[in-house]
Order: C-alpha cells, then sequence, then structure tokens
C-alpha cells in the first residue's frame, strides 16, 4: 500500500491530466466536436470518445482524490520512486541510448570501412554479413550493459553470454525468413 | 448447415488442414504441428521464472505471421500455436514454484505452500504428478464448459443486443474489470480510462487525425501491438530489472535443490482421493474465468481456501499436502479455458492470454471474435463459426497431448528455473524489441514502446493496474462504433443509452460494481492500516 499522501498527489495529477485533456488538448486537435449537427443530422464528432475518457479520468481522479482524503493517514517504509530509482533510469537510459546507436550506425560504418565502394549500405541492407553487423554489435552491448548495471560489474562470461544470444535472435527472425527485416535495416 | 454439421467441419479443418508433412504416407496437417510445438514451447517458458504464456505469445506472433502470412489459411495454425502455448505455460508454471520455491507468476505463490514442502521431503516428483494430474483435469474441464458454453452465450447476445446494449455491455466490461483488478477500483477505471484516450490518438472519421499535437510521429497512433508489449512487458522488464539493481543479487536467489529419496509414487488411489479437491476448484476456477478480468490468482486463493476447509487429512495444508496442491493447480489451470468464453461469445477479452489471441485474428482478418462467430446460418456456410470450433479441437488436442506427454515433459523443465533473472530480463527485453521492430521495421516503434514501458513501470509503481489498460486499447474501436451506431439510430437522442431495460441493467450493474468493490476494498485498506499501526506500536 502506498503513502496516504503519495495517493493524493496521483489522484490529483489523474484528475488535472483529466481536465487539461477535456478543457484545452481535446477541443484545440479534433476537427468536430464531440456532439454536432450536419445537414439538420445530429451526430458524434471524433471528439466524443477522448471527451469521455478524459472527463472520466478528471472524475475518476477527483473521486479519487474524496476516498483518500477520508483514508487514515498512513506511513511508507518504501516510497514507490527514489534517487535508486533516478540512478537505476540514468545507467539504463545510456546503455540503451548507446546500444541503439552503434545498431544504427555499425552497418552503415563497417560497409563504409570494408566494403567495395559500390553503393551505400541501402543498397545491401538485404545482404549478409552486412545486414547483422548493427543488431549483433547494438544487441550485444544493450544485453551485456544491462546485466553489467545489475550485477555492478562487467564481465567476460557474461559478454559471451550476450553475443550467443544476439546470435539465437539473428538465427531465429534473420537468418530463416527474408521478410523480416531485424534493426536499424527498415530505417535505411 | 446445421449446428452439429460446423461442429464436425471445425473438427476436420484442424485434422484436414494444409499438410506440413507425411509420415508414411500420412499427412500430418499443419495445425497439429503448431498445436504440440506451441504446447512444448509454453511448457519451457512456463518453467521459466520471468517468462510466462503471455510473454511468450506476444514474441512470437510476429514470426507466426511472417511463416503463415495474412490469409484465413494462417488462423488455425497460428491461434492454435497461442492456445498450445496458454496450455503448456499453465502446466510449466508448476516446475520452478515445486522445485525452487519460485513462483514465475503470482498464481504460482500458492502452488509453492504445498508443492516446495513436498520437494523438501524428497517428493518432488509426486509433487510434480500431482500438479500436471491436477492441472489437466481442471483445464481439461474448464475447456468443455466453453465448448458448451460460448455458442449459447453467444447466440443470446446476438438475439437480444442492439448497439445501445452492446455499447453498454462494454461499460460493464471495462467496470468489472477495473474493479475487480488491483486493489483500487477508481485507479482501474482511470487506468481503463487512459486506455480509451490513447486509442483515440490518430483513430477516428475525420480528415484530420485527431489528438496528434499535429506532429508526424503521432499521425498513424499508437501500434496496438507496441502498446500492449510495451505497458505489459516492457513495463514487468523495467520493475524486475529495478527491484535486481536495488538488491544486486544474482543466481544465489534461486534455493538450492533438496535432495529427493521419498515417496513418490502417484497412484489410481491418490488420484482418486484428489478428486473431490479437483472437482471443487474446477468448477471455483471456470466460474471466476468466465468473469473478464479476475484471473487465475484469485481463483487459486479461492481454490486452496475451499480445499482448507474440506481437508481431513494426516499432512496439514501448507506442509506438503497434495490436497493443498491439487487444490491450487486445478482452480488457476481451470481458469485459462473458460476465460475465452467472454472472447469468443462477447469479443472481450478477460485476460492478457486472450488478448493476444485476439490481436492475433485481427492481425490475419477473417475471424472477428465476438457474437457473430457463432451464427449458425444454414444456407451460406459462416466460416468463422468453423475456426471456432477448428480452435476448440485445437484445445481438445493440446488436452490430449498435455495427459499424455505433459508430466514428463514438466519434469524434463525443472533445469530452466536456473537460469539467473537477471541475465534472462535483458534477454526478454531485447527480444521484445525485435519482436516490435520486425512488425513496425521503424526505430519510431522503439520510441514508442520504451515511452509505453515508461508508463507500465509508472502505473505498476503507483499500483494503477495495466489490465484495464490494455483491454480498453483493444476495445476502443468497437465501442465508439457502437456508440456513434446507437446515437445515430436513435436520431440524436442524448438518453440513447438508456433505451431498454437491458442496457440499463448493465449500466446500473456496471456502477453498483464499482461502489461496492470501492467500499469493500476501501475497508479492507483501512483495516491494513489498522494492523500496520498496531503491529509497528
Amino acid at each position: 500500500m502506498l503513502e496516504r499522501k503519495v495517493e493524493l498527489w496521483i489522484a490529483l495529477g489523474m484528475m488535472l491530466f483529466g481536465l487539461v485533456s477535456a478543457l484545452i488538448w481535446i477541443p484545440a486537435d479534433t476537427q468536430t466536436p464531440a456532439i454536432y449537427t450536419f445537414r439538420r443530422q445530429t451526430l458524434l464528432g471524433d471528439a466524443f470518445l477522448p471527451m469521455l475518457a478524459a472527463c472520466g479520468m478528471a472524475l475518476f481522479g477527483a473521486l479519487q482524490l474524496f476516498v483518500t482524503w477520508r483514508r487514515a493517514r498512513y506511513q511508507s517504509a518504501n516510497p514507490p520512486m527514489d534517487g535508486g530509482t533516478l540512478a537505476f533510469f540514468a545507467m539504463l537510459g545510456a546503455v540503451l541510448a548507446a546500444s541503439l546507436v552503434l545498431m544504427f550506425w555499425s552497418g552503415p560504418a563497417v560497409w563504409a570501412l570494408f566494403g567495395d565502394g559500390s553503393g551505400t549500405y541501402r543498397t545491401v541492407r538485404g545482404e549478409a554479413p552486412w545486414k547483422y553487423i548493427g543488431f549483433l554489435v547494438g544487441g550485444t552491448v544493450m544485453l551485456w550493459g544491462i546485466i553489467a548495471i545489475v550485477e555492478g560489474r562487467f564481465t567476460l562470461r557474461r559478454l559471451i553470454v550476450s553475443v550467443i544470444f544476439t546470435v539465437l535472435l539473428i538465427l531465429l527472425f534473420g537468418v530463416p525468413f527474408d521478410t523480416l527485416m531485424l534493426p536499424p535495416n527498415g530505417d535505411w | 448447415m446445421q449446428p452439429l454439421d460446423y461442429v464436425w467441419a471445425g473438427v476436420l479443418a484442424f485434422f484436414q488442414g494444409p499438410e506440413a508433412f507425411s509420415l508414411l504416407g500420412v499427412a500430418i496437417p499443419i495445425a497439429v504441428i503448431m498445436v504440440a510445438f506451441g504446447f512444448f514451447v509454453g511448457i519451457v517458458g512456463g518453467a521459466t521464472p520471468g517468462l510466462a504464456g503471455p510473454f511468450i505469445m506476444a514474441v512470437s506472433l510476429p514470426i507466426l505471421l511472417s511463416v503463415f502470412g495474412f490469409t484465413p489459411d494462417a488462423l488455425l495454425p497460428v491461434m492454435g500455436f497461442l492456445v498450445g502455448v496458454m496450455k503448456g505455460s499453465t502446466v510449466g508454471g508448476a516446475v520452478p514454484a515445486i522445485l525452487f520455491n519460485t513462483p514465475g507468476t503470482p498464481d504460482a505463490m500458492l502452488t509453492t505452500l504445498d508443492g516446495y514442502p513436498m520437494a523438501k521431503k524428497g517428493q518432488a516428483k509426486k509433487a510434480l504428478r500431482v500438479a500436471h494430474f491436477s492441472s489437466v483435469t481442471g483445464d481439461t474441464f474448464s475447456d468443455l464448459v466453453l465448448f458448451t458454453c460460448a455458442p449459447f452465450l453467444a447466440i443470446l447476445v446476438e438475439s437480444y443486443l442492439g448497439f445501445p446494449e452492446k455499447a453498454a455491455l462494454i461499460i460493464l466490461s471495462l467496470s468489472f474489470v477495473a474493479a475487480v483488478v488491483g486493489d483500487s477500483p477508481l485507479k482501474g477505471l482511470f487506468s481503463a480510462a487512459l486506455g480509451l484516450f490513447v486509442a483515440s490518438i490518430a483513430t477516428g472519421q475525420d480528415s484530420y487525425p485527431r489528438l496528434t499535437l499535429d506532429t508526424g510521429f503521432l499521425r498513424d497512433g499508437v501500434p496496438l501491438t507496441t502498446a500492449l508489449l510495451g505497458v505489459l512487458i516492457l513495463g514487468e522488464v523495467l520493475v524486475s530489472l529495478e527491484e535486481l539493481f536495488r538488491r544486486r543479487r544474482s543466481t544465489s536467489e534461486i534455493a538450492p535443490e533438496p535432495v529427493q529419496g521419498g515417496d513418490n509414487s502417484f497412484t489410481l488411489r491418490d488420484r482418486w482421493r484428489l478428486m473431490p479437491y479437483i472437482s471443487v476448484s474446477a468448477v471455483i476456477g471456470t466460474i471466476v474465468g468466465a468473469l473478464p478480468g479476475i484471473g487465475s490468482t484469485l481463483a487459486a486463493t479461492l481454490g486452496y481456501v475451499t480445499g482448507h476447509k474440506m481437508h481431513k487429512g494426516k499432512v496439514p495444508f501448507g506442509q506438503g499436502a497434495p490436497e493443498g496442491l491439487a487444490a491450487t493447480e486445478a482452480a488457476n489451470s481451470s481458469v485459462s479455458g473458460a476465460n475465452l468464453i467472454p472472447v469468443l461469445s462477447l469479443g472481450i477479452p478477460g485476460n492478457v492470454g486472450a488478448v493476444f489471441l485476439i490481436l492475433a485474428a485481427e492481425s490475419i482478418g477473417g475471424f472477428t471474435p465476438g457474437p457473430a462467430v457463432f451464427r449458425f446460418s444454414e444456407g451460406e456456410v459462416n466460416q468463422q463459426a468453423v475456426i471456432a470450433f477448428g480452435l476448440f479441437t485445437a484445445m481438445m488436442f493440446a488436452n490430449i497431448l498435455n495427459w499424455i506427454v505433459g508430466g514428463h515433459l514438466m519434469r524434463a523443465c525443472g533445469i530452466m528455473a536456473k537460469v539467473p533473472k537477471h541475465v534472462l530480463l535483458p534477454m526478454v527485453l531485447l527480444l521484445t524489441l525485435t519482436a516490435i521492430y520486425v512488425q513496425e521495421t521503424s526505430f519510431d516503434a522503439f520510441y514508442f514502446a520504451f515511452a509505453l514501458a515508461v508508463l507500465g513501470y509508472v502505473m505498476r509503481k503507483l499500483l494503477i493496474p495495466t489490465l484495464p489498460f490494455v483491454i480498453s486499447m483493444i476495445l476502443a474501436g468497437n465501442f465508439e462504433s457502437a456508440i456513434r451506431q446507437a446515437f445515430s439510430v436513435s436520431g440524436g437522442d442524448p438518453f440513447f443509452l438508456f433505451s431498454s431495460p437491458l442496457s440499463i441493467g448493465f449500466l446500473v450493474a456496471a456502477v453498483l460494481v464499482v461502489v461496492v468493490l470501492t467500499r469493500r476494498k476501501g475497508a479492507q485498506a483501512s483495516e491494513e492500516v489498522r494492523e500496520d499501526v498496531e503491529r509497528s506500536a
């Protein structure tokens, strides 16, 4: 169970999101209002469903606020998020960003360095081994990095596991199916 | 065609469908192979803590679609595979709970109560046999109820429900799911409303795609599969990884394997002795499963508590009683078949596994789960009914397979529980991202996936249930269409949803469910607070 104060903030956030959506976002970002008349016919417009959802969010948020307000105070030893959360997401974000950059650029970089220079990476994105390089490098770094975040150290054993698993994925998705494109080849 | 002809056509569609290969001159249909393969993969996945049936269904879907394409011939092999996974993972889930006291899913927590003490006494094999026997009995019973109830319910729905009633029924279902899942019905309702809101981005009928903030990024809306995988799978991966990061523990989490040497026989007499517990739990699980959103954890709890009340044996519950294990496993396994009753008769998914079955059907086309499936037209053949009965045949085939080889496979999969979670979770992350990319073929899909993973993470941390969110995302299109048509048919009557006693009844029930459960869960929360305060004092 969460602390009463945290629950009050959640309820307030739910209510505010609903209100902002209903009063600002939806009217400004839909072509037809919730209900409108066209050629003497009354119809439901494109704003109806999101408006219903937004009003629902605001209402449930307000009710949750009321119900939580009446609840007894409660101190919890475990807040839902804290500095540890921030540290975890900072490290995870860095690993994901690095691995995605490597995934995106490794293939073209290797092609530029070692290819026969006959065209761009786009022309060979469907040919082995070029089409697997980005996924292999990026996938391996992603796995190795995340395992290292949890274990607190980089080890050769985990690197080997990461390479093996990424190769397995290539064997599962890439090798048998010509129609499936591994990342990042669809973007090139 | 008469109804019985449809049943027979379904059986033939399964056994005489496209051939995979021929063995000694006998054609082996691809649907049969796929059910068997799905069942095997399901057991292995279920036996691996951190994986579960829905995850395997999610990542295998793009591969299946790529292999089988988008023709009606693909329906039975693809859905058969998913059904096989569902059944395999149900029995496989008991393996780590019994052998290593590591419940892979919340409902398996109750399996540990008697399963692990049995393993500690050296009776791990017997515990696995009890779990398998109870699980497959409960599952088979539940499937039989599904086969008999779903067509009748669908016919009733088709005969009596117009557009306003259908819209009101969706509101009732969403309220029910929202109210029963999680600690707070109001948070569940917020989650359902948020799902409707996200689903409405870039959909609608106007030329301008709504709620896109005039950006190209949102112009095609939020991809449904990416959203489901992001919120359900990646959100859970983030929560688990953070937990492991905080603990900085690795392989030592899994308890050492106890030495085996006790009485591992499981005779016919033992089976007969367990039947009362299994029967009662199977009925409980089936009833719970037929109601959308409740899930197998409550079924397992109710089955265990009821079994506890019935029990008069030597070994008390919680100390390695086979009766406790049987009651739990029969209850949680009988949920899966009954869970398809609302899917096939109403088009409303009640759990995550059903969500992926609907997604597969929608992706392939030619089969739209809902009341129209069981329209037994005599003149023109309703192919959807044939597919539905083909699916039932696939489920029965999976059950037979489960009876014959499920127990052996289960015992062989004990090794999977030794895979360290902190190594497995990043693999799940990369596998999910790959599955998403091969469907969307754009890095944009990764950004959606990460955004929705963070949403799923935040929702879990703030104890906002994710199931109402994904179910309302799936139902949003049908809901909007039913509401628009009901409004149009009523001639613009603002009270169009209150136009018949049935729709009024559904709406009143929707409000009552929320009010009653809010009060009950509020009282439970207050009680917990009081106990906590007393404990700390």
